[in-house]
């Protein structure tokens, strides 16, 4: 181990024992680690930025680039100027345009591909399981059968859930049509095994991490 | 010097003038604080007292010499009539000294009388005589300056009747001319035409004389109480008339022994039968006139005014209604008087005649002007029963409703003297009423007349405003103070106080029985999974066997596209995860990396859509791909940061070459030997993307998805992110899934080597057991005082 990984094994192991004293309670060791990720993390961010983004790709063609690159790189210019402007609160209203700008075009692009990359192949999806042709037996076609009466029950069921009509009863309560609520109640299963599903998950990340960290020190230490 | 510009003539004064020396107009409005006499009373302070003769500068100059004409004459007049021996009575001592003047013009200059108009002599009671030159006539002269002085001048009566005893015929061109009967005019007045309406309505039929067995006193006082108002048969503008011409006319001392006594020239007759004997001398020349009847010359019909020409032609028709011995029969002079006297008796004169005479008809002070003994054995209804007065002196609605004939009918209005229908009012005389007419009809007409006005500028004139036109209409509505709550509202009331008394009351809250605080028990949870995952992972333990394969599931499918891609082809490794969570990553990504490499040799082109992602595949290339000896610019080459978000992704996956020429060192990307023959996004062989957010893998799904053409897309993922990235491979849009230590596991014994993954599986296992033998034990927690207190409350009730 050469002295550089000795210190950074060092630095890294304190900063997680930091992070890890979180669970006394907030302390100044916990805010000065998260203060030096922070002022890392923004600052690895920016290097990488200027590095990778705006050097090669606006100044440098500015300055090194013919007339019809610099010409096309007016408008990045101007815009990016403005949202600069974003910083003081007297001239924010100048950076609206690149706000416009950005906003505009990426709802745009995520519409689109929202419709064409998830909702129309997964609808097509669902409607696939009950394909009989796919199937190349009887039990085969059941299995499918059975699967897809699931998945499209579950789906079903998870938007009726999210089907918010409701009646105004005699005692004032809002309440829905008595066949939506049972579909209602089905589509609530659903949805309470998929959140148990992302909590296990992110349970899972979390205890990876923490196991990881563990062979980090058994490493760092020696212990294994 | 300063100057000031007289705002009504134009006249220059000096600055500090108050008044304009020419026409004595104030100079400034008094708009702003007035000094000296002329300013504002204040409260408490009383108006200083004034002589009204002091004014007489102000007044104009026309008004000037009238008045000093006036007095002049007064002071003549006075010394004639201290002269007469029957005059006791001050002569025009109280009257107005205006009108005075004005009569005086008229008497003493002929010319200036005709100057004079017709509607001020009319005010005045000053009858329009004309004297001729070739008439001079003393007696004449005097009954016209008695009509002038409104009967003041008792002292001329006994001249006068001298001078008429004298001549009848004299007495009869000593009538006024305008009061004979004329020829109708021919051009029509709307005014006489109503006046001769009223005599019609007022006189249909002659009217007997009434009995009068009274004493000449007695029956002089007959009309004041037997006539109805007079008020209630004339036109209000006529009584104002007469109330004006009252307030003008002296009031001497009052005497009710001598109530005929105070009879004028011309109405002596009236008053004492007795004196009708001897009364031609004594009737005025007006009053005569109608004696005249069609007789009448009408040499002085030019000057009669236009308004009285229409009375003529009606009297004379009405007297040729009249039976023909009254028409036809020379009356004696004697007769005449008493029908004039039974008119007046039956109070038959219009109120606009009997306004010529003294306001009061026992004025006290005045004394006749024939007391003849001689005349007290007159038969009084002998000679009433002889005379008849004329149609529109005798008309009166009690008497006329008994004998009038059935086409000479007067109306109902007219019989119970109530006032002449409005309808019959000309228009310009309804206009000239505004006022009355908006008066309410309850208001009576006397209390109207009788309101005296006691300042301001209209201080002494009757009846100018109307009386109780702004009284109120109705009584203001008045609100009661009680409160009017019905039992229901009180009932709902109390309620409510009962409902906001039990808002202000605190509840206790109940306090959770815990046996340690929340820290202590993180405390502990965290000690217990520390020394539980760490001691087993430091143990190197084989507790938990590993994950067996599934055939055709997402690892086994992530697998066997590693068998599809080419050994040496392009492969593109996104690396879009946060550095909190690259342990994970990496162990998850080290197998599958690893056994693409060691079977494939690809070569790898690294990108990022974060900005630390070009450090952390750094990193992991160092790190666990290090056994792989891949270098840069030679087996791999990063493009660094890919800015734009989901629209840079889908900008390079369009057209990779132009979105990102560079790589991360700053030199150009597609020339190296990594990149080499790509200039499209489905030039890759396989797009490996590792991410732990299911967001960044939906959008790289969606938007390069469609793009890659045949090459495979497998995705690397984090548990928490592998979940919500299924359904995408059941759809097939990804080729396969590696989700988590438990898919890292799966690949690492389809490699046949131990990993991180293997190694981490036991603590890892006994994390997650721990994790849910630590949910169980909290639920349970809950679940036993739950019982708890259900028990006790069920062995409560």
């Amino acid at each position: 181990m050469s002295l550089l990984d000795l210190i950074t094994g060092i630095a890294a192991f304190l900063f997680t024992l930091f992070i890890f004293s979180y669970l006394i309670g907030d302390n100044p060791l916990f805010r000065l680690a998260v203060y030096i990720f922070v002022g890392v993390s923004a600052g690895y961010v920016a290097a990488v930025a200027f590095r990778q983004v705006l050097w090669p790709d606006l100044l440098f063609p500015l300055l090194t680039g013919s007339v019809a690159q610099k010409a096309l790189l007016v408008m990045p210019l101007i815009l990016s100027a403005l949202l600069l402007t974003k910083v003081s609160p007297r001239l924010t209203s100048l950076g609206m345009p690149a706000m416009a700008l950005l906003v505009g075009v990426s709802a745009a692009v995520a519409v689109g591909g929202a419709v064409t990359g998830t909702l129309l192949p997964q609808a097509g999806a669902t409607i696939n399981l009950f394909d009989t042709h796919a199937a190349a037996s009887v039990p085969q076609l059941a299995q499918m059968m059975f699967n897809g009466a699931w998945i499209l029950a579950g789906v079903t069921t998870t938007l009726v859930y999210f089907h918010f009509g409701a009646r105004t009863t005699r005692d004032g309560s809002a309440r829905r049509f008595g066949f939506i609520e049972f579909l209602a109640f089905i589509g609530s299963i659903f949805l309470a095994i998929t959140l148990g599903v992302l909590f296990a998950g992110v349970y899972s990340a979390a205890l990876t991490a923490l196991i990881d960290r563990f062979h980090f020190f058994g490493t760092l230490f020696g212990l294994h | 010097m300063d100057t000031i510009k007289c705002p009504v003539c134009g006249e220059v004064n000096p600055a500090d003038a108050e008044f304009c020396r020419n026409c004595l107009s104030r100079l400034e409005p008094l708009a702003g604080a007035v000094k000296g006499e002329d300013a504002p009373l204040q409260p408490g302070q009383l108006p200083t007292k004034r002589v009204t003769a002091d004014l007489e500068p102000i007044l104009p100059q026309w008004l000037r010499e009238a008045r000093e004409t006036a007095r002049q004459s007064a002071s003549e007049e006075a010394a004639d009539s201290s002269s007469n021996a029957n005059n006791d009575k001050p002569v025009a001592s109280s009257k107005p000294d205006l009108l005075a003047g004005l009569a005086s013009q008229g008497k003493g200059e002929d010319h200036e009388a005709e100057e004079i108009p017709d509607w001020l002599v009319s005010l005045t009671g000053d009858v329009p005589v004309q004297k001729k030159k070739d008439e001079p006539y003393a007696g004449d002269a005097q009954r016209a300056r008695w009509v002038e002085l409104g009967g003041q001048e008792e002292g001329t009566s006994s001249n006068t009747a001298d001078a008429q005893a004298s001549s009848g015929t004299s007495v009869e061109n000593t009538a006024p001319a305008w009061m004979a009967p004329q020829e109708p005019a021919p051009e029509k007045d709307e005014l006489a035409d109503w006046l001769s309406r009223a005599n019609q309505f007022s006189a249909p039929a002659p009217a007997p004389l009434p009995p009068s067995d009274q004493p000449a006193e007695s029956a002089a006082s007959t009309p004041s109480t037997s006539t109805p108002s007079p008020a209630s048969e004339t036109p209000d503008w006529l009584n104002n008339l007469r109330s004006l011409r009252s307030s003008f006319e002296t009031v001497p001392s009052s005497s009710e022994e001598q109530p005929a006594l105070s009879q004028p020239d011309e109405l002596p007759a009236s008053a004492s039968p007795q004196s009708a004997m001897v009364e031609p001398a004594e009737i005025p020349d007006w009053l005569k006139a109608f004696d005249q009847g069609s007789s009448a010359t009408s040499t002085y019909s030019s000057d009669m005014p236009d308004w009285l020409k229409s009375i003529a032609p009606q009297s004379e028709a009405s007297s040729k209604a009249e039976p023909p011995q009254t028409e036809v029969s020379p009356a004696p002079v004697s007769s005449e008087t008493d029908e004039l006297k039974s008119s007046v008796e039956s109070t038959k004169t219009p109120d606009w005649l009997s306004s010529y005479g003294p306001a009061n008809p026992q004025t006290p002070g005045s004394t006749p002007a024939f007391v003849d003994g001689s005349l007290e054995n007159v038969n009084v209804e002998d000679l009433n029963a002889s005379l008849q007065a004329p149609d529109w002196l005798s008309g009166s609605p009690s008497e006329t409703t008994d004998q009038a004939s059935d086409e000479a009918k007067p109306p109902a209005a007219a019989q119970t003297g109530e006032d002449i229908a409005p309808a019959a009012l000309p228009s310009w005389v309804q206009a000239m009423r505004p006022v009355e007419s908006a008066l309410p009809s309850s208001i009576p007409q006397s209390s109207r007349d009788s309101f005296l006005e006691a300042g301001g500028p209209l201080a002494g004139l009757h009846g100018v405003l109307p009386v109780g036109m702004f009284r109120p209409t109705s009584k203001p509505k008045t609100y009661s103070m009680k409160l009017n709550a019905t039992s229901d509202h009180q009932t709902q009331a109390a309620l409510l106080e009962q409902v906001l008394a039990a808002e202000t009351v605190p509840i206790p809250m109940k306090a959770p029985s815990v046996i340690m605080s929340q820290r202590v028990l993180r405390w502990v949870i965290a000690v217990v999974m520390f020394l539980v995952v760490g001691g087993i992972l430091f143990s190197g333990t084989e507790i938990f066997g590993l994950p067996a394969r599934i055939p055709n599931d997402q690892t086994e499918m992530a697998i066997s596209t590693i068998e599809k891609i080419p050994v040496g082809a392009p492969v593109l490794v996104v690396f879009d995860y946060e550095p909190s969570l690259s342990g994970e990553m990496q162990t998850v990504a080290e197998p599958y990396l690893n056994r693409l490499l060691l079977l494939k040799h690809p070569r790898l082109t690294i990108l990022s859509s974060s900005p630390t992602g070009s450090a952390l595949a750094e990193s992991f290339i160092a790190g666990p791909l290090a056994e792989r000896s891949y270098k840069s610019g030679k087996q791999y080459i990063d493009l660094g940061y890919l800015p734009g978000g989901l629209a840079g992704i889908y900008d390079f996956a369009r057209n990779p070459n132009a979105v990102m020429p560079l790589d991360v060192d700053g030199s150009p990307a597609w020339q190296a030997a990594p990149v080499q023959g790509i200039t499209h996004f489905s030039d890759f062989a396989s797009v490996i993307l590792l991410t732990d957010s299911a967001e960044t893998g939906r959008v790289w799904i969606e938007q390069a998805g469609p793009m890659r053409g045949t090459s495979s897309l497998v995705v690397i993922s984090s548990s928490q992110a592998g979940p919500m990235l299924m359904p995408y491979f059941a759809s097939g849009q990804i080729n396969g899934l590696v989700n988590g230590l438990n898919d890292a596991a799966k690949v690492e014994q389809a490699n046949g080597q131990a990993g991180l993954a293997g190694r981490y599986w036991d603590a890892y296992s006994v994390g997650l057991l721990l994790a849910a033998g630590l949910i169980l034990l909290g639920g349970l927690w809950n679940i036993v005082p739950g019982i708890r207190t259900l028990g006790m409350e069920k062995d409560g009730s």
